[in-house]
């Protein structure tokens, strides 16, 4: 799988339509925007592998879009966010994408995901995805205001609002790097 | 770092493939077949409309030729009615040109749901 560069296989997608290359694009990425697309959709996990799979069907058709400037995977990363976004508007799930108020999630039923995951859980779209692409894929606060369209000090209130609310939640500490929530609005 | 984020970048339980990129796979050429019938039929469709349209258009075309002529005739007598044969006309058009708005309608209305 490797013997070929990511930018040869998103060529010949792009030039042929290509489904073997995309193919492989899959198999490289797929592990990455599952568990995104899990982190997003939390608690309902059934819909995780749909999103995922719709994110690949995107990206599959709107290949030209891709404009090569970033990693490709940024780019399934941010299809996927506002594929979820769609969802949510269009089971009127309007209340996870306001910031005004906490999200109320029933958390108790799940028993098999660990405290840090039911945490989760009672955060907000935004704050779980800034949080996500921040700690767990190791993206900029400026790249994830580039990746989903968000002003950077909207990126670092949510980072910072969410962890605050996490911190809460797990009886944690989370103010030994006030550093990394200065800018924050 | 502090403890929340130490518990934040834990790293996320790994999954496999499982057929996932196979199944992506079946789907984008299942959309592809599904977008393939529908351009066919609304291919066939359109020229169905078409044939009935010109068909219409030249039926009405022969009628108004074969009718002139005697209508020439009777233009002298004043019994000639052109308002009956405009009415028949628009009588025979509205039809197809439905067929043909309904179509256009389906058209950009599939275009629209189905994202080409």
């Amino acid at each position: 799988m490797d013997e070929y560069q990511e930018s040869e296989l998103i060529a010949k997608v792009l030039l042929n339509k290509d489904q073997r290359s995309f193919g492989l694009l899959v198999q490289r990425h797929q592990q990455v925007i599952r568990q995104y697309c899990r982190r997003l959709s939390a608690p309902d996990f059934a819909i995780a592998d749909d999103l995922a799979q719709e994110t690949f069907i995107q990206a599959f058709k709107k290949i030209q879009l891709f404009q090569g400037k970033g990693k490709f995977v940024s780019w399934l990363f941010r299809i996927a966010y506002f594929q979820y976004l769609q969802y949510l508007r269009s089971v009127k799930r309007f209340d996870l994408l306001d910031d005004n108020e906490y999200a109320a999630q029933d958390s108790a039923d799940l028993t098999t995901t660990s405290d840090l995951e039911k945490a989760m859980i009672q955060l907000k779209v935004n704050e779980r995805t800034c949080i996500t692409l921040q700690f767990n894929f190791g993206y900029t606060q400026e790249e994830i205001a580039g990746l989903l369209d968000l002003p950077l000090g909207t990126v670092k209130s949510h980072i910072k609002r969410g962890k605050d609310k996490l911190a809460q939640i797990l009886q944690v500490s989370s103010d030994s790097s006030p550093k990394n929530i200065n800018g924050a609005a | 770092m502090n403890e929340l984020e130490r518990l934040l970048s834990t790293p996320l339980s790994d999954i496999r493939d499982d057929g996932f990129s196979l199944k992506v796979l079946k789907s984008i050429r299942k959309k592809q077949r599904q977008v393939f019938v529908l351009m066919s039929c609304m291919l066939a469709g359109i020229a169905t409309v078409f044939v009935v349209f010109i068909a219409k258009i030249s039926s009405i075309g022969l009628s108004l030729l074969t009718a002139l002529p005697s209508s020439f005739k009777l233009l002298g007598s004043n019994k000639f009615d052109f308002t009956a044969i405009a009415h028949d006309a628009l009588v025979a058009m509205q039809t197809p040109a439905g067929l043909f708005a309904l179509t256009c309608l389906l058209i950009v209305s599939c275009l629209i749901k189905f994202d080409l």
